[in-house]
């Protein structure tokens, strides 16, 4: 019984995962929701759209970067500064006001792979947008992804976390 | 057919710019150069600029007809200047001359080339026309990419509708190097972004403390994407068109890309006038002419920079301006220049002084009118800081308030008419005639043509400055005579026929010489040329000599004798008769006109002789020196006798004594036998 609810389980969580191939490399990643999927939208290889909440589609971003190395916690820890003196650059140029930095951090996810996070909050025409910048390290590779979405879509917080959670990579 | 019109619209637009341009910048040109002509020439001829005060100086020696003629003109071009450069009237009309101090060379005057503006039909055509333009370089170069996904940018896709793929021209390799740089932008910016992350994989796990610094430029690209789908999804219809027809969005964004550059190169590199710093500050005057190149010139025209464009304009614009132009494409094309085209200030040099993007831009012919442009701009701004300039604006300005202030007069001199101030302190020589300026207000209506002084200004009767004290005697007591008197020096400063003049002066003189010569010869140090000009006109032997009698003549000279010889004062009568004998007895004029008529001074003087002397003479004066000696005598005692007669007998006396009639009324007229009593 338990290993029938087990293969229940398997099947109903793998009927949810994409496989995001490019570049000679697959990703995977649960999609549950079904949020719609776009390719090589400005050369980014995959990115998830949220249905459309308050006014916009919160999007989160999956790419292979093809970097092949291990992160140091504590050397990300103390550099952050060079993240957010690169945002404040960009938010220069985009018309963006830095309204707040959100710290790095580090975890583990479901499968046991490495997620360094950091992120920034900014405003832009009037909207207060939340960026979330995820590097897994997956099997010594680096997997990129990067979520967005308006203060007001908080909600799809937890579904960003989510699929960072459940984000795996191919054997090579 | 449309490629047909095309073809002429441009053709008409190249060929129609340069005449009107040439005809605009030539005309300001021509006037530049005729300010600095005329005002060197003012400089050099009236009043130097070393004078140091401008004023004084005309003050005291006024200022020539031509002179004022020059500045007069000067002040005329500069108006018709300011007519085509309003920004100037300012400075034109700056009082001191000196009026460029305060003011940043790059707040120049620009030249109004609205010639090279388009008609709103031309820019509604090149408008018009840019989408099919800008695909067809897309279209041309997608299937030579090995880098993209086909299917996303298929031609379908990215044409608009209606237009055929076949109708797109093959790019040549430099639009292809373009696109391609494009394309890689767009599509593999991200993908390469992590280049640097993965040569990072090669070190040592603790030298991977710059992770951040390496990431950055994967940062910078993921953000601007994503939040322009984010924007774009606000936008249901755009947003599914953008994820489903990628293919269109970049032909969007390579039209934003294509009209920003055209935006950035029309507002920053070539825009003629800064409000502040240059490509720091504003642009208050755009290159004109943008708004009427096609965006297949723009293409070749950004090929002639695909150094730049490939290593700094387009990663300036993927970083800045993907956002902006995925959703508005040409529409946001000045709001993305303003964003993303920060480039270096050598790249800026750069592209501004590269002939071969505005010769492929179709400028090349207008780059000379530019660069005529900024020459006319220097020679403008040379002008007024010139001290020619200063010196004639000064002194224009001095004038035309003197004569505002106070009174004025135009004198008539023999070196031709000044504008003078003070009447006593004129340090003009010789004889001038004085016009007051009656109506000061004339002078700022004068027009171009009309600024001659008699035109400029309105003149109330002349008069002599400097009158002598016979003039001042003589036309006190005949009023009339003064402004007949003015007339005639007038006619003599112009070299006219005096003639009705002078004998409407007899008139005017009749009847009252005599007391008009006691008056004059009753003043302080007389002048005789003054009392010849003023009460004995006729005898200066002129054309009123040849209009009278010689009777007449011969009577004005007794009369003056016979005053001269009654003068008092020894001195004075000695130096007058010292005169009369100098310009009366002795004129070339006189013995022309009269011939052989004795002066009544000669008749005095051989009456007075004595009388073997008056015989000598008087055969001597009817050419009888060489006659027999017998015959000698009889004549030379006839005239003895004659002369101790009675004036009934005296010809008599003659003829006896062997003269004929002739000679001896002849001798009777020189006063040989003594002088006839009136």
């Amino acid at each position: 019984m338990t290993s029938l609810i087990l293969l229940l389980l398997f099947f109903s969580s793998s009927s949810f995962a994409e496989e995001l191939s490019h570049s000679g490399h697959t990703l995977y990643v649960d999609n549950p929701a079904q949020w719609e999927v776009g390719k090589d939208l400005f050369g980014i290889p995959f990115i998830f759209f949220s249905p459309r909440t308050n006014g916009q589609r919160s999007n989160i971003s999956f790419a292979h970067t093809g970097a092949e190395l291990s992160l140091d916690v504590e050397a990300l820890k103390n550099n952050q500064k060079d993240y957010q003196d690169n945002k404040k650059k960009w938010a220069d140029l985009h018309s963006a006001t830095i309204k707040k930095f959100i710290p790095y951090n580090s975890f583990l996810n479901a499968h046991g792979h490495r997620v360094h996070s950091i992120g920034v909050s900014y405003e832009n025409e009037n909207k207060i947008y939340v960026e979330k910048s995820f590097y897994t390290e997956c099997k010594d590779q680096i997997l990129f992804s990067k979520s967005l979405r308006i203060q007001e879509n908080s909600e799809h917080e937890k579904y960003f976390s989510s699929l960072i959670n459940s984000l795996d990579c191919g054997i090579l | 057919m449309k490629g047909l019109s095309l073809v002429l619209a441009t053709f008409f637009f190249i060929q129609s710019m340069p005449l009107a341009v040439a005809s605009n910048v030539q005309k300001t040109d021509d006037i530049v150069i005729k300010l600095q002509n005329l005002t060197q020439n003012f400089e050099s001829n009236c009043i130097s600029s070393k004078v140091h005060n401008i004023e004084e100086h005309i003050l005291a020696y006024g200022m020539s007809e031509s002179c004022w003629l020059l500045i007069t003109e000067i002040n005329h071009l500069e108006s018709q200047l300011s007519g085509l450069h309003p920004e100037l009237k300012n400075t034109i009309n700056c009082s001191n001359g000196n009026c460029l101090n305060d003011t940043p060379i790059v707040n120049l005057p620009t030249l109004p080339l609205e010639s090279l503006s388009c008609t709103p039909a031309q820019k509604e055509r090149v408008a018009k026309n840019c989408p099919g333009d800008l695909s067809c370089f897309l279209v041309s170069t997608v299937t030579t990419l090995p880098i993209i996904n086909h299917s996303l940018i298929s031609p379908e896709k990215i044409l608009p509708k209606g237009l055929n793929p076949k109708s797109c021209s093959p790019n040549d390799s430099c639009a292809t190097q373009i696109i391609t740089a494009f394309y890689d932008s767009i599509l593999n910016f991200f993908n390469s972004s992590w280049d640097l992350l993965k040569k990072a994989g090669s070190f040592a796990k603790s030298k991977v403390s710059d992770f951040w610094k390496w990431v950055t430029d994967a940062e910078d690209s993921s953000s601007a994407s994503q939040l322009a789908l984010a924007k774009a999804s606000e936008d249901e219809g755009f947003f599914q068109m953008l994820k489903n027809d990628f293919g269109g969005t970049i032909s969007k964004i390579w039209q934003g890309l294509i009209t920003s550059i055209k935006e950035w190169l029309k507002n920053d590199i070539f825009c003629e006038k800064w409000e502040g710093t240059p490509h720091r500050g504003k642009c208050v005057a755009p290159a004109p002419g943008f708004d009427c190149i096609s965006c297949k010139s723009m293409v070749n025209g950004v090929c002639a920079i695909s150094g730049v464009f490939v290593s700094e304009i387009l990663p300036a614009f993927i970083t800045g301006g993907l956002t902006t132009a995925a959703k508005h494409g040409a529409a946001a094309a000045t709001r993305l220049y303003k964003a993303t085209f920060k480039v270096s200030d050598t790249t800026i040099k750069t592209i501004k002084n590269s002939r071969t993007i505005k010769a492929s831009l179709g400028l090349a012919n207008h780059v000379d009118k530019v660069t005529k442009v900024g020459s006319v701009l220097s020679k403008i701004n040379r002008y007024f800081i010139s001290p020619a300039r200063k010196v004639a604006k000064v002194s224009f300005n001095v004038v035309t308030a003197i004569v505002r202030n106070s009174k004025s007069y135009i004198a008539e001199t023999a070196k031709g008419k000044y504008i003078v101030f003070a009447q006593d302190g004129l340090k003009l020589a010789g004889k001038v005639a004085l016009y007051p300026i009656e109506n000061n207000m004339t002078i700022l209506a004068f027009k171009a043509g009309q600024r001659s002084f008699d035109k400029a200004f309105k003149l109330a009767m002349p008069s002599i400055a400097n009158k002598t004290t016979v003039g001042l005697a003589v036309t006190s007591h005949v009023p009339q005579l003064d402004s007949v008197l003015t007339k005639i020096e007038i006619g003599h400063l112009r070299n006219k026929p005096t003639l009705s003049l002078e004998l409407e002066q007899v008139k005017l003189l009749e009847g009252k010489r005599k007391v008009l010569t006691q008056k004059a010869l009753g003043t302080n140090h007389p002048k005789f040329s003054e009392i010849i000009r003023t009460i004995y006109p006729e005898l200066t032997y002129g054309d009123l000599a040849k209009n009278v009698s010689t009777a007449s003549i011969l009577a004005r000279e007794k009369e003056l004798y016979l005053h001269l010889s009654k003068i008092r004062n020894p001195e004075l009568k000695k130096s007058m008769l010292h005169k009369y004998d100098e310009l009366i007895v002795q004129s070339k004029q006189r013995k022309i006109i009269l011939k052989n008529q004795p002066s009544y001074k000669e008749i005095v003087d051989n009456s007075n002789l004595s009388p073997l002397t008056k015989g000598a003479r008087g055969v001597k004066l009817v050419g009888k020196l060489s006659a027999k000696k017998d015959i000698r005598i009889k004549l030379e005692a006839g005239i003895r006798k004659a002369s101790a007669s009675s004036w009934d007998k005296k010809k008599d006396i003659l003829v006896n004594a062997g003269f004929s009639q002739t000679e001896a009324q002849k001798i009777i007229d020189h006063g040989f036998v003594g002088i006839k009593p009136n």
